[in-house]
């Protein structure tokens, strides 16, 4: 008993834990990747937005030196050098824009005068004849790495970094590539990897600490964009959402754990509770009469167990008979009701032989031996005949075909008739119950429901009716609840009936008085 | 193995060197009117033997090149068209880049190599086939270039004309130094300065592709502009 309860415990509280775990990874899993998402999109659009600056730029700069070529004032004049000023001052990127004649500029803004930037390679030569050089130690001016273009007589300086400018970039390093070839970086020394080196999209390097992100543009010309963050960045950024949802976790974890316990103490102090009113008799016996259709004489009553808690609590049968079955008390409970009879009514029965009352019985009270022995002293002691009480066994019971059929000949040999309750909702065939010595059959109240109003009946109980008429028992219909169906019921031949069309459950004085009015 | 031309064409093979300086026309001529006379022998050589040949075509070979090492001597001695060295490769790329905004769209080869420019000018894109008279489009083309060219001035241009190799070695010799007289002269015409041009014909001496197919015939009949950059030593 207490092995079967252990176990009960210790499977509520694995399954208690298991819940715990596969919450957290669950939340933790999701989290994660909400995260990663979330930053990929974060650091997404920033590369995007750059991408798109940077492309811009350079588009604007070329437009910019095609109608510098193109403007009609003499070169050099004061109109054409203050058109290159003021395009150099309309955009913050733009350091120096210069005319020149060959490798000679004559004129211009920015640098000092006279002097100029003559790279000695050049990086990109296209094909429309513009030039560009990218940054590096040849461009430097002031420490800043330029960026150069040239196209046909006028040539543009322009400060990369002012490419990237956008805004706040906390704790970020950013690169920029053109054409595959690096244009800048901020910070200035920032030790962002080549584009080639990291894949597409988000990449968390736990050795390095680093969250890289590499994102391409490719409308014009190759971009390609790195933003780099340190790891810990990515944990603060994330930290309170972790921390919030790991907090939230643990209160459902906590809840869930909450919720198994008190329903397993529920479950256990009920199982507890039931065993107490078992043994202290608390259990009550309602008496549900049976009738002979034919005459609505009573031939006798159901007994029916009932459990009212201590704190008036009604716990229903479906709840508390299943429990005692798996606690490996049923047969206690049994006993109880049996007792029970015996004290409330059986002076009842002494007075009206022809009332026999039944209980029903659990395949588990035919293991042993114990109902057989607490009939037999019990109807001695209260001066009863063994057909005084007819035993109920669901078909259920009789699936472990050997010692049923051992428990009910020796029942039959004391005396009592045997019924199958709940007839032809199981799974026995006919010829399987053939073989058993039955006395009565119960035909469920599910198949005396289909019997409508009118004389028009379902097929299925006619069915059920001749299968038991052709076992030739007795015939029980359960849950009548007309007269329709009783005399439906009778004019195929069904000889007994119980229901509310002949009366509730009584509790035992009730049902005393109500066989006294029949009477 | 021979090379073919001499096989095929032993007297006619030529290098004519034509320092364009020579011309009286022009104000800077210098002692390079004597390549003239030199034209003479070498149009009579009939009944020579091949040794004689050989030896003189190495000698106009070696001609040729002091020709264009004289020309550059010459251009250095003047500062105008001196570069510094650390401003070459500078001046070069924009160069390129200058010729190429100038030429977007039109079938004109453009290169660099070891410092220098080449410039392919095809024969279906410059003449008339089988003469020297310039098409208009041709006309046109070098004026542009004459324009860079002016600009950029620190430079020596060779002017080298080429044929392919069917019919005549004569013939083809006479051709390419006729083309490369009249590019060159072309460009004298739209202002380029003569003491930087040096035509030379190369007749079918220099393939760029096979003689052996159409395609690769029309790909030698060409001239071949190459701008070398005059650098202070």
């Amino acid at each position: 008993m207490l092995q079967r309860r252990d176990k009960v415990v210790v499977v509520l509280l694995a399954s208690a834990l298991l819940g715990v775990l596969l919450l957290f990874s669950v939340l933790g899993w999701y989290l994660w990747r909400e995260s990663v998402v979330a930053e990929e999109a974060r650091l997404g659009d920033l590369a995007q937005r750059l991408g798109l600056q940077a492309e811009s730029a350079i588009i604007d700069a070329r437009d910019l030196l095609q109608a510098l070529n193109e403007s009609p004032f003499p070169r050099c004049s004061p109109e054409h050098v203050s058109l290159m000023q003021a395009e150099t001052f309309a955009r913050p990127h733009i350091r120096a824009i210069g005319f020149w004649r060959a490798a000679e500029r004559l004129c211009g803004t920015g640098f000092a005068e006279g002097a100029a930037l003559r790279p000695p390679q050049a990086s990109r030569i296209y094909d429309d004849g513009m030039i560009a050089w990218w940054p590096g130690p040849d461009t430097t001016v002031g420490g800043i790495p330029l960026f150069l273009m040239r196209f046909g007589n006028h040539d543009m300086a322009i400060d990369p970094r002012q490419l990237l400018s956008t805004g706040p970039l906390s704790n970020q390093q950013v690169g920029l590539w053109v054409e595959g070839l690096p244009m800048t970086r901020i910070p200035t020394d920032a030790a962002v990897p080549a584009p080639d080196s990291l894949r597409p999209g988000l990449t968390v390097d736990r050795a390095g600490q680093q969250v890289s992100a590499r994102f391409s543009l490719g409308t014009i010309f190759r971009i390609d964009i790195v933003a780099m963050q340190p790891l810990s960045e990515f944990w603060d950024r994330y930290l309170p959402t972790l921390v919030l949802a790991g907090l939230l976790g643990l209160l459902l974890a906590g809840l869930w754990v909450y919720v198994v316990l008190s329903f397993s103490r529920r479950h256990l102090s009920l199982t507890a509770e039931l065993r107490n009113a078992i043994e202290r008799r608390e259990i009550l016996v309602y008496y549900q009469p049976i009738v002979d259709l034919a005459t609505g004489r009573c031939t006798g009553a159901e007994a029916l167990a009932r459990w009212s808690r201590a704190n008036g609590d009604m716990v229903s049968p479906d709840v508390f008979v299943p429990m005692a079955e798996e606690a490996g008390m049923i047969t206690e409970l049994t006993l109880a009701v049996l007792e029970l009879v015996l004290r409330d009514i059986g002076s009842l029965l002494r007075a009206h032989p022809a009332i026999a009352i039944n209980i029903n019985l659990s395949p588990q009270d035919l293991e042993s031996k114990r109902l057989l022995r607490a009939l037999v002293s019990g109807l001695r002691e209260a001066g009863l005949p063994a057909s005084a009480i007819k035993l109920e066994l669901t078909e259920r019971a009789l699936l472990d075909s050997d010692l049923p059929r051992r428990r009910i000949n020796e029942l039959r040999q004391l005396g009592h008739a045997v019924a199958i309750d709940d007839f032809g909702t199981g799974y026995s065939s006919l010829s399987y119950l053939e073989s058993f010595e039955l006395d009565i059959l119960k035909i469920d109240k599910a198949f005396v429901d289909t019997i409508e109003s009118h004389a028009v009946s379902s097929s299925v109980i006619g069915h059920v009716i001749e299968m038991a008429k052709s076992l030739q028992l007795d015939i029980v219909a359960e849950g009548i609840e007309s007269q329709h169906q009783a005399a439906w019921l009778a004019a195929q031949g069904v000889r007994f009936g119980q229901g509310y069309h002949f009366s509730r459950p009584l509790a035992a004085e009730d049902f005393s008085r109500w066989l006294q009015s029949q009477a | 193995m021979q090379p073919p031309s001499i096989r095929i064409m032993p007297v006619v093979h030529v290098v004519l060197f034509l320092l364009l300086t020579a011309c009286s026309t022009l104000p800077d001529s210098g002692g390079w009117g004597r390549s003239g006379d030199q034209r003479a022998p070498v149009e009579s050589r009939d009944g020579r033997s091949a040794p004689q040949v050989a030896a003189e075509e190495a000698t106009r070979l070696a001609q040729g090149e002091a020709a264009i090492a004289l020309t550059l001597a010459r251009l250095e001695a003047r500062p105008e068209h001196v570069l510094q060295p650390e401003q070459t490769g500078y001046y070069m790329d924009v160069q390129l880049a200058t010729l190429r905004k100038r030429f977007v769209g039109v079938d004109v080869t453009l290169s660099r190599e070891d410092g220098q420019l080449r410039l392919v000018l095809p024969e279906s894109a410059t003449f008339t086939s089988g003469s020297a008279e310039l098409t208009g489009n041709a006309q046109g083309m070098l004026e542009g270039v004459a324009q860079v060219l002016a600009e950029y001035d620190k430079t020596l241009v060779v002017v080298e004309g080429h044929s392919d190799a069917l019919g005549p070695a004569g013939f083809n010799q006479t051709l390419s130094e006729q083309r490369a007289l009249a590019v060159a002269r072309s460009l004298l015409s739209h202002g380029a300065v003569a003491r930087r041009l040096v035509a030379v014909g190369y007749g079918a001496d220099r393939p760029v592709a096979s003689n052996d197919t159409d395609a690769g015939r029309a790909r030698n009949r060409r001239v071949e502009l190459l701008v070398r950059p005059v650098t202070a030593t």
